[in-house]
């Protein structure tokens, strides 16, 4: 479906007053492919997302999808052109079902109502919720809010996904399908960002790593570049511990 | 499933009908009178509606919309000779783009201060008219008394075309809600109530979606003006910009539950006969009493049904649905 699609964030930084959230924060992701997002709390992941998809505005940088410049442009509009997310509180219409929460979004595609519905329908079908469709979204468990919130951002069409912290709270069986379902997506050609505290869950699929420290990316690479990296150890684990490892 | 359908169809007819063919039977000027109001305000309830019960802004000056429309086709009328209907129309289009420029900073505000923004705009609209010599200032203007008949919409006989006229009225906007519900605006409408991230991160431009909501809902807002004008045959300031018919209106929807097309109905149908009444009774040395009545009911229905009537009305449709589905269990045993 979406090939060639590409996203490229240089030097993005955000100041909120005197704390430096994101600190010259470069990166690319494209079509088919994982990109996993991790650091601690506090590191400036959901920051990044925020400025990515227009939420907040940057102090500095550019983020390009495709070749364009789509820096600090409204949230909807970055939405329309095909780059979607997903809130780390998560995030539905409470007072609607589950397949209007999802007709929504894919109403972006479809104007009119009929497409829209199957369109709507397709996508739960596709993330296993259609038999919750007519539920009210205010009645759904946690872990079901969660992929619907998922399911309403797939319905838009998007050719980036940015996930935050989908499967946090989610049983390991439930982890596991939700990482089946990233996978089937970046296998349809998505680029996906994904930000996860789960390393079990996140290291196996993703293709590249970064990570956050702070406001600042302190490293790159595939998921065994970044597990051995004392840098990143000594972030997550504080520096003696880093030192015990590596020693 | 199919019964309730069908009982709602049965129940719809009925009332269609009722709506039709009761009126006609009433020859007192003051029962007309009622009706009259009951279906003025049935349609300035889902024209709130629109704006407060699916978009979730709550607006307390719709009389800023509702005078203004009254004085375009009154003035119209009065300086320019031109036809009420030409003017109702024009208070329509006026009005709806009047709303459109308030909104474009009003809508920027959440909650409450969207509300209170709202309040201030009918009070300041109140005075500017009060002020406005052209316009005839605090004494308004005169409506020509002319032949009566749907051509000049003005009728002396008897009041029952004015409620035929509300009730088409009520009609046309009943079809268009329903076409909304159905369409991208109306879910995108609501998106915006449940949660505005949620629905930019979905697409929607959301300052665009509740300029639409405001700029229609103010329009129909002016036509009902207009209407007013031509039955009382006269507009002031005083009478037109009334912070009580901004109350009343919002106050209607509420109090039959919003966020649905037959709450604003059931809420006018109730309150207005109820406000008219106690104002006939108590006389004008009675002034606020329909208004504290109202503020009675309010606090009823949000200590009892937050939901509005609407709420009672689900709450029986359920347990009959509930027994409907028992007596079939018990059938299949
Ligand atoms: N709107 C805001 N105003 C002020 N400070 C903020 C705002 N949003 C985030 N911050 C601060 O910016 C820093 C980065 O926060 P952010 O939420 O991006 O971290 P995170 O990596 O997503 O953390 P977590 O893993 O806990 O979700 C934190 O110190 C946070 O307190
Ligand atoms: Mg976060």
């Amino acid at each position: 479906m979406s090939s060639g699609s590409k996203l490229v964030v240089t030097g993005v930084t955000k100041r909120f007053g005197g704390l430096l959230a994101l600190n010259d924060v470069s990166f690319s992701v494209e079509s088919g492919e994982i990109l996993a997002l991790i650091g601690p709390n506090g590191a400036g992941k959901t920051t990044l997302f925020n400025c990515l998809t227009g939420f907040l505005k940057v102090d500095g940088g550019t983020v390009e999808f495709n070749g364009q410049n789509i820096t600090n442009w409204s949230p909807n509009k970055i939405c329309s052109l095909g780059v979607a997310r997903t809130f780390q509180v998560v995030q539905v219409l409470q007072g609607m079902t589950v397949l209007e929460n999802v007709m929504v979004g894919a109403y972006l595609r479809n104007p009119r109502t009929a497409p829209a519905r199957e369109s709507a329908i397709a996508v739960l079908e596709k993330v296993g919720m259609l038999q919750r469709a007519d539920v009210l979204a205010v009645n759904l468990t946690l872990p079901e809010k969660k992929r619907l919130e998922v399911a309403m951002s797939l319905a838009t069409q998007p050719k980036v996904l940015m996930l935050d912290e989908s499967m946090a709270g989610l049983t390991p069986t439930e982890a596991a399908e939700a990482s089946q379902m990233i996978r089937s997506l970046r296998d349809e050609g998505l680029a996906l960002i994904v930000v996860e505290h789960v390393m079990e869950a996140i290291m196996p699929i993703a293709d590249r790593v970064i990570v956050l420290d702070s406001g600042t990316k302190i490293a790159e690479g595939s998921p065994e570049e970044i597990v051995s990296n004392p840098r990143v150890i000594s972030a997550y684990l504080g520096d003696k511990y880093a030192k015990r490892v590596i020693n | 499933m199919k019964d309730v359908k069908r009982t709602n169809k049965t129940l719809l007819t009925i009332a269609v009908l009722a709506s039709l063919i009761v009126p006609l039977f009433i020859k007192a000027r003051f029962m007309q009178h009622i009706l009259v109001m009951v279906v003025l305000y049935a349609v300035l309830g889902q024209a709130w509606n629109i704006l407060g019960g699916y978009v979730g802004l709550v607006s307390i000056g719709q009389a800023a919309f509702f005078g203004l429309g009254s004085y375009v086709s009154s003035y119209l009328l009065v300086e320019h000779g031109i036809n009420p209907w030409v003017g109702f129309i024009l208070a329509g289009l006026i009005t709806a783009l009047f709303g459109f420029l308030i909104g474009l900073p009003v809508t920027r505000l959440r909650g409450r201060y969207f509300a209170i923004a709202t309040i201030a705009l009918g009070q300041v609209m109140k005075v500017l008219f009060e002020n406005w010599e052209r316009v005839g200032a605090a004494t308004g203007l005169m409506l020509p008394l002319v032949k009566e008949g749907l051509s000049t919409f003005q009728f002396h006989t008897s009041k029952l075309p004015y409620y035929y006229i509300g009730l088409a009225m009520l009609g046309i906007i009943i079809l268009f809600m329903r076409y909304m519900e159905r369409s991208r605006l109306g879910y995108y409408f609501k998106a915006i109530r449940e949660d505005e991230d949620v629905a930019t991160a979905l697409g929607i431009n959301k300052t665009a979606y509740k300029l639409i909501a405001i700029a229609i809902s103010a329009g129909i807002t002016g036509m009902c003006g207009t209407f007013l004008a031509q039955y009382s045959l006269y507009v002031e300031p005083e009478y037109m910009f009334n912070h009580n018919i901004s109350v009343t209106i919002a106050l209607i929807a509420v109090f039959g539950g919003t966020g649905n097309i037959l709450g604003p109905i059931l809420g006018s149908a109730i309150l207005l006969p109820i406000s008219e009444l106690t104002r006939a009774w108590m006389g004008s040395t009675g002034t606020g009493i329909d208004m504290m009545i109202y503020g009675a009911f309010i606090v009823l229905i949000c200590v009892y049904q937050p939901q509005g009537l609407m709420g009672v009305v689900r709450n029986i449709q359920a347990r009959a649905r509930a027994q409907v589905q028992q007596a079939r269990r018990g059938a299949n045993v």
